[in-house]
């Protein structure tokens, strides 16, 4: 188990910011999944620390050891690659005694350690195959026994399983938590898909543009979204984010957005400006309620996922979604009265982007639920 | 063309089958003439010619039967040709294979100004072999070559060296001009190859603890061994062959000791006016050559 410490970890590539000034610590043994755009510079972090690029500056730490002049191979380090980059002209047992030949291990005692770990991946008929003649997923388990033969202290995963079909790729997801949940350790895992990075994670970093955003637990994340962009880049479909405004009437707050008029009761919010204040307010797609309520909106959109519905909503100016269990019977064009779950709403600073933090949120959610 | 392809339709699969192999036969035809023209013609003269006693100057022929072939195998002339030709040919290749392959691994580098190192490299290759040859002689001239000057000025020697006039020098010189002339053939190919290896697998082998020699054995040149053997096979055919590099730097001197094959095959048809030895010496070199591909052939099918 190893704790991994980026400080102020920054990288250009000639006008590129691939990453700037990145600041994480990652506890030792945790699941981390890298959340972000294409290009906002998930694979270069996770490059930098395994060694492949230098950093332009800032210092990387595993367990407490500044790694800046080590190579990758001494950095106990190993990684799973999209491509799973097996080599191509070795057999699968070479493949994954490649990194114990390199560190010297002795044959009988290679071997030894490569039968074990085929038996536990289920890989061992293959052993005398070479990479082109297994299946996608074949490879990505034989990738995965090269990376866990010389028990690393930390495991680096980009997108490992965005070349399998869906099917297996969900397989394969169980057998990784599984593979952390016995290891125990620390591992860093770069996807582009959502649902993995919720269902895997113990904590989640959301980059963008090079920068990190959150980094906090798959609840954090989803139920207090650090900033605008989280809000909106989590969460499928994606939070509605309407600009409006709140108004403060003694205690009460009364939030205008798109021509609706809410009164969200008594509120009290951290750094109240005086007299209106302009804000974002983000409404997840399950906290509106369709049937009754005191609004009214036009359908838009309707589309059937099976077990849900998602509806999209006009009123006003302002569109939303929302979720329906089951299939729905409205029609695109009726209209129909929703209402808000008002202590589920999130409040953006309209210039900064940031969270506006409700004083006592947790105690009001908690009866709210 | 048209109107073939408008044939009636077919209905079991064997007609059209046949269609295809039809069409076939039609597209690969001008392919079949011309080569039929432009090798078997040449070839079948040739074996002709070397069945026979031909006078070069006025072709005048007349039969021989084997016996320019008896003549040739019983003979000192072939054997301490042939000898010659595999010397040079070994030793151009190796040298072609070496600098080709450190060449293009440095110009696979992310190095300043590659791109022009690139082009740069092709010059000899491009150059015509009078041209190279003239500058190399020049190069070398005892008197008042840059060679031997810049040797004496380094302390490396302290006379003027004999480069092509004396032996092991004329063939030693004679080897490394060639592979100097040569090598970015070997570049292009290999290079070509190298850019096709997935930077991930070097990356996986740095993680995995492989040093950068660990890197070129297990990696590099697994997948240039195919590439390698194509390129080595080609440049031996064209090394073995190689006429005008040698005639015009040494001329097969001094005495035979750089004669190789071609040049005995010259002498034979131009210098003694014997048209049909020179062709048997030339149906000699053909079936070596063949003999060559053989290994080849061979591992191409076995793959197959
Ligand atoms: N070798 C390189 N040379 C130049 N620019 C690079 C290089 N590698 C990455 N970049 C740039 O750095 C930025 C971050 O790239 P990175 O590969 O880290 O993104 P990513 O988040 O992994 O994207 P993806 O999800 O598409 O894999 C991108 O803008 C990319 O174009
Ligand atoms: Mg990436």
């Amino acid at each position: 188990m190893a704790e991994v410490v980026f400080d102020s970890v920054c990288k250009q590539y000639d006008d590129v910011v691939a990453v700037d000034a990145l600041d994480l610590t990652i506890a030792p043994g945790e699941m981390v999944t890298m959340l972000g755009p294409s290009g906002c510079g998930k694979s270069t972090v996770l490059r930098m620390l395994a060694g492949l690029v230098m950093p332009d500056s800032g210092r990387i730490l595993i367990d407490g050891n500044d790694v800046g002049g080590l190579t990758p191979g001494e950095r106990d380090i190993a990684m799973v690659f999209q491509t799973y980059a097996l080599y191509p002209h070795m057999t699968v047992a070479q493949n994954i005694a490649y990194p114990l030949r390199k560190r010297g291990v002795a044959r009988a005692e290679r071997m030894r350690r490569v039968r074990a770990l085929a038996e536990s991946l289920q890989i061992a008929p293959l052993l005398d195959r070479r990479p082109a003649q297994l299946s996608g997923g074949q490879q990505q388990r034989v990738a995965l026994g090269r990376a866990m033969v010389r028990d690393p202290s930390v495991f680096l995963f980009d997108e490992p399983l965005s070349n399998l079909d869906a099917k297996l790729r969900a397989h394969m997801r169980g057998e990784l938590i599984e593979l952390h949940r016995r290891l125990g350790r620390t591992m860093i895992y770069v996807t582009h898909d959502q649902l993995e990075a919720m269902t895997m994670a113990t904590r989640i970093a959301v980059m963008a543009d090079g920068a990190l955003q959150q980094y906090g637990t798959p609840a954090d994340i989803y139920d207090r979204p650090a900033n605008r962009f989280v809000a909106g880049f989590v969460g499928t479909p994606a939070m509605a984010l309407i600009d409006g405004a709140l108004l403060f009437q003694d205690n009460r707050a009364i939030l205008g957005i798109g021509g609706l008029t809410v009164d969200l009761g008594i509120r009290r919010f951290r750094d109240r400006p005086v007299g209106t204040w302009q804000v974002t307010v983000g409404i997840r797609p399950e906290d509106v309620t369709i049937g009754n309520g005191p609004f009214a909106a036009r359908i838009s959109a309707i589309e059937p996922i099976g077990h849900e519905t998602i509806l999209t909503l006009e009123a006003g100016t302002a569109r939303l979604c929302a979720r329906v269990a089951g299939s729905s019977l409205a029609a695109v064009g009726e209209t129909v009265r929703f209402a808000l779950r008002q202590h589920r709403l999130h409040f953006f600073d309209v210039v900064s982007g940031r969270r506006i933090d409700e004083i006592g949120l947790a105690v009001v959610d908690g009866k709210a639920m | 063309m048209a109107a073939l392809l408008r044939l009636r339709p077919a209905t079991s699969p064997q007609a059209l089958a046949r269609r295809d192999a039809l069409l076939g036969l039609l597209l690969i035809a001008p392919t079949v003439l011309i080569l039929s023209a432009v090798i078997a013609y040449p070839l079948a003269t040739t074996a002709y010619l070397s069945l026979h006693n031909v006078y070069t100057p006025t072709l005048a022929t007349e039969w021989a039967g084997l016996s320019n072939y008896r003549a040739i195998l019983s003979g000192g002339t072939f054997w301490h040709a042939l000898a010659t030709t595999l010397v040079w040919t070994i030793g151009t290749l190796a040298l072609q294979l070496l600098f080709g392959v450190a060449m293009a691994l440095l110009l696979n580098r992310n190095i300043r100004l590659r791109a022009l190192a690139r082009s740069l490299v092709l010059f000899p290759y491009f150059l015509a072999t009078v041209v190279a040859v003239l500058v190399w002689r020049w190069l070398l001239n005892g008197l008042f070559g840059v060679v031997d000057h810049a040797l004496i000025a380094l302390g490396l020697i302290d006379t003027p060296v004999d480069w092509l006039g004396t032996m092991p020098n004329a063939m030693a010189t004679t080897i490394v001009i060639g592979a100097w002339k040569f090598f970015p053939f070997v570049v292009i190919a290999v290079l070509a190859r190298l850019q096709t290896v997935p930077a991930h697998l070097y990356e996986a082998a740095r993680l995995d603890g492989a040093g950068s020699w660990a890197r070129f054995t297990d990696i590099t040149l697994p997948h240039l061994s195919g590439v390698l053997g194509l390129v080595a096979l080609l440049r031996m055919i064209w090394d073995f062959r190689e006429f005008d590099l040698i005639y015009l730097l040494t001329g097969g001197g001094p005495l035979d000791h750089t004669r190789t094959l071609p040049l005995v095959v010259y002498q034979q048809a131009f210098g003694l006016n014997q048209m049909g030895m020179a062709a048997a010496y030339a149906v000699l070199m053909m079936l070596l050559v063949l003999a060559m591909t053989i290994p080849y052939l061979a591992r191409a099918r076995g793959r197959r």
